[in-house]
C-alpha cells in the first residue's frame, strides 16, 4: 500500500475522534479562567416567571400526543441539526454557578405551550424608515453616507435589509432586522477587535470590572452615538468546544420594565440594549487565537405588540417523578437520531443526573413558525475542562402530559430492532 | 458566522458562501495544505480549489460537519498535488507513513473510505492520548513540535509515541488482510 493512500484514508476517520483530537490539541494551552452568568439563562428564568402572567385570561386546555411532539422534534432536527447545531444525544454546556437556579421540583398544575412565527413588518417603508432613522449614527460611526440595499422578505413580511457600505472604505457592514419583539441594527467590524479607533481586548483573562473599566470610553461613545442612556453593563463569555469564542457586553437599563407590554414572553426575551460582541471566529485555529476577528455592535429596540408568541393553550404538568421514570427508560426527546441506541451519540447514564430545570424548548417546524413547549431539562456533570469549567450533558423530557408517550417510544424501539442499525 | 448559515449561503447560490468559508476556515485549510506541500503558492491554490469544489458539491451535498468537509477536500487536493510532484516535495507526515508501507504493492483496489473505517476501529482500540496525537499529526498535519507544545512534553517523546502507534497500526492492518 502506498503511504499517500494511507494518508488519504486518514481523512475518513470518524468525526467524534477528529473532534476529540482537535479539542485536546487546543485545550492544553488555555489557563484557568472564571466564568460569569449567562444572559440567555437569565432570560429563560425570567420567561418562566412571566409565562404565568400570560395565561391569566381565558386560555383553553390543549393536549398533544407524543407522536406530534416527536414529529415536531424530527422536523426541527431536519431543519437545524444537520447544519451544525448538534446531532448529539447530549450537549455540552458550560453553565454558570452564579446564575443557574436549581429547580426545586414544584410547578404549576398547568403549563402553557406557545406558538409563534416571525412576523416582520408588512410595510417595506416602515423598515426603510427604521433604518433611515439611524442614518446619522451610521454616518458618524463609519464616516460614509449610506443607502438602503436589498430588502429580504418571507410571505410578504419584511425582515431585514442590508445597508450598502463599501467595506473597503471602513471595514464595517451594516444590516437591519425587524423581529418578533425588536428592531435591531447590526454593525459588523470585520477584522478589527475594536471600536472608536482604540484596540480593545476584553478577553477571558479579565474580570467583569476590568472589562467595564477598559470599555468605559466605548460605552459612553455608543450611548452618545445611538442617543441612549444605558447605565447597566452585563458581560457574557461564550464558549464553544471548551474555549472562549466571544465576549458579549450588553448595555441596558435594569429598571426598564417592558414586560407588561407583551402578551406572552418568549424564552429569548431580552431588554432593549446595545450589545458589543468581540468575537474570535477562528478560535479553533491555535495559530490565530490571539486575534479578535471582528466586533459586532447590535442596537435593539422594542416593537410593542408587533407579532410574537401567543399562548396556544394550557397542558397538564407531569410530575418530576414521572419525568425521571421516562428518563430512566431513555424515553427522551431532543435528539435527531434513534432514541434507543443513541447511534452517533454520546451514550450517557442520566440516572444520577446532577440537577434539573424547567425550561422552554423552541421547536421550529417551518422556516418561520415555532412551537415552544415546557420541558424538564436534565443536566449531568461530565468533567472539569482544562479551563476549570464544569461541563454538563443535557437531555430533556417534556413537562406536560403527552398522550401515548410510552407507546411512541416502544414503537421507536420496534423500528430500531427491525432496522438493526 | 455559524456553519449552518454558511451552508444556507451555498444553497442560496450566494457567493458570500465562499467568502465566509474562507474567512472561517481558510487559514486552517491553508495551514494543512502548506504543511503537506511546503509551498505557499501551491497551498493557496489548493484552498481556492477547495472553495470551488465545495461550490460545485453543495448542493446537492449538505455536510453535517463543515470543517471536516473542507479539510477532507483540501487534504485530498494537496495529496494529489503531492503525488504529481513527490520528487520535489517532502511531506514529513507522509514520509513517516512510508515506514510502514511499501510503494511496490498493488493496492489500486483498496477503498480509502473502507480503510478509513478500519482506521477508526484501530484508533478506538488504543489509548485516547495516542489516538489524539496520531490524528493531530496525520489528519490535521501538525508538526511534532506543535503537538509537543500542546501536550507539554518533548518533541522526541511525541515522535516515540507516533512511532509505536505506527507499528501497532502496521500489525493491525496486516491482521486485517492488507498488504503493506
Amino acid at each position: 500500500m502506498k503511504a499517500e493512500k494511507l494518508f488519504k484514508a486518514i481523512g475518513y476517520i470518524d468525526e467524534p475522534q477528529l473532534k476529540e483530537a482537535y479539542i485536546t490539541m487546543h485545550k492544553k494551552r488555555i489557563p484557568l479562567v472564571r466564568i460569569t452568568a449567562a444572559v440567555a439563562t437569565l432570560a429563560i428564568v425570567i420567561s418562566g416567571v412571566l409565562a404565568v402572567k400570560a395565561v391569566d385570561g381565558n386560555v383553553e386546555m390543549i393536549e398533544y400526543s407524543a407522536k406530534e411532539i416527536g414529529e415536531l422534534y424530527e422536523v426541527h432536527n431536519t431543519l437545524f441539526m444537520p447544519l451544525g447545531l448538534t446531532n448529539e444525544y447530549t450537549v455540552e454546556k458550560f453553565p454558570s454557578g452564579e446564575c443557574f437556579e436549581h429547580f426545586d421540583g414544584k410547578t404549576d398544575k398547568y403549563l402553557p405551550v406557545y406558538k409563534g412565527r416571525k412576523t416582520g413588518t408588512s410595510n417595506q417603508n416602515k423598515l426603510k424608515k427604521y433604518v433611515e432613522s439611524y442614518e446619522k449614527a451610521i454616518y458618524r460611526l463609519t464616516g460614509i453616507n449610506t443607502k438602503v440595499g436589498y430588502i429580504h422578505s418571507i410571505d410578504g413580511n419584511y425582515f431585514s435589509t442590508d445597508i450598502i457600505i463599501d467595506p473597503s472604505l471602513c471595514g464595517i457592514t451594516v444590516t437591519a432586522h425587524t423581529g418578533r419583539y425588536f428592531n435591531s441594527i447590526y454593525f459588523r467590524n470585520q477584522g478589527k477587535g475594536y471600536l472608536n479607533d482604540m484596540p480593545k481586548f476584553p478577553n477571558e483573562y479579565k474580570t467583569d470590572e476590568e472589562i467595564t473599566e477598559i470599555l468605559k470610553e466605548d460605552i459612553r461613545y455608543l450611548n452618545e452615538l445611538f442617543e441612549k442612556d444605558y447605565k447597566d453593563v452585563y458581560i457574557e463569555r461564550i464558549y464553544g468546544d471548551g474555549y472562549i469564542q466571544s465576549v458579549v457586553i450588553t448595555l441596558y437599563n435594569k429598571a426598564d420594565e417592558l414586560i407588561d407590554k407583551y402578551e406572552a414572553i418568549p424564552p429569548d426575551y431580552s431588554h432593549p440594549s446595545i450589545m458589543i460582541e468581540y468575537r474570535q471566529e477562528n478560535v479553533n485555529d491555535s495559530n490565530f487565537r490571539d486575534e479578535l476577528d471582528c466586533t459586532y455592535i447590535r442596537l435593539s429596540e422594542p416593537v410593542v405588540k408587533d407579532g410574537g408568541y401567543t399562548v396556544e393553550g394550557l397542558s397538564e404538568t407531569i410530575s418530576l417523578d414521572k419525568a425521571e421514570e421516562y428518563l430512566e427508560k431513555g424515553y427522551v426527546f431532543a435528539q435527531p437520531v434513534c432514541p434507543i441506541c443513541s447511534k452517533y451519540n454520546i451514550a450517557l447514564d442520566f440516572s444520577d443526573y446532577s440537577y434539573v430545570q424547567l425550561e422552554y424548548e423552541s421547536l421550529y417546524y417551518d422556516d418561520n413558525k415555532i412551537t415552544v413547549i415546557p420541558c424538564y431539562v436534565f443536566y449531568k456533570y461530565i468533567s472539569k475542562t482544562s479551563l476549570g469549567y464544569e461541563k454538563y450533558a443535557r437531555t430533556c423530557v417534556p413537562a406536560i402530559e403527552l398522550e401515548g408517550y410510552e407507546e411512541y417510544f416502544e414503537n421507536k424501539l420496534k423500528t430500531h430492532n427491525d432496522s438493526k442499525h | 458566522m455559524e456553519d449552518s448559515r454558511i451552508i444556507e449561503l451555498y444553497f442560496e447560490r450566494n457567493e458570500d458562501a465562499i467568502k465566509e468559508s474562507d474567512s472561517k476556515y481558510g487559514r486552517l485549510c491553508n495551514s494543512i495544505a502548506y504543511n503537506i506541500l511546503s509551498s505557499k503558492e501551491d497551498a493557496e491554490e489548493c484552498v481556492n480549489d477547495t472553495w470551488l469544489r465545495s461550490w460545485n458539491s453543495i448542493p446537492p451535498q449538505k455536510p453535517v460537519y463543515l470543517r471536516s468537509f473542507f479539510i477532507r477536500i483540501v487534504r485530498n487536493l494537496a495529496i494529489d498535488r503531492y503525488r504529481k510532484n513527490s520528487k520535489s516535495i517532502v511531506c514529513e507526515q507522509i514520509d513517516e507513513l512510508h515506514h510502514i508501507t511499501s510503494d511496490n504493492s498493488f493496492d489500486d483496489c483498496t477503498d480509502v473510505e473502507e480503510l478509513g473505517k478500519k482506521l477508526t476501529l484501530f484508533l478506538a482500540g488504543i489509548s485516547g492520548r495516542d489516538r489524539n496525537i496520531f490524528i493531530a499529526r496525520y489528519y490535521y498535519v501538525y508538526s511534532t513540535e506543535d503537538i509537543a507544545k500542546a501536550y507539554c512534553v518533548s518533541a522526541n517523546h511525541i515522535r516515540s509515541i507516533l512511532s509505536r502507534t505506527r507499528q501497532k497500526l502496521k500489525k493491525y492492518l496486516e491482521s486485517e488482510g492488507y498488504t503493506l
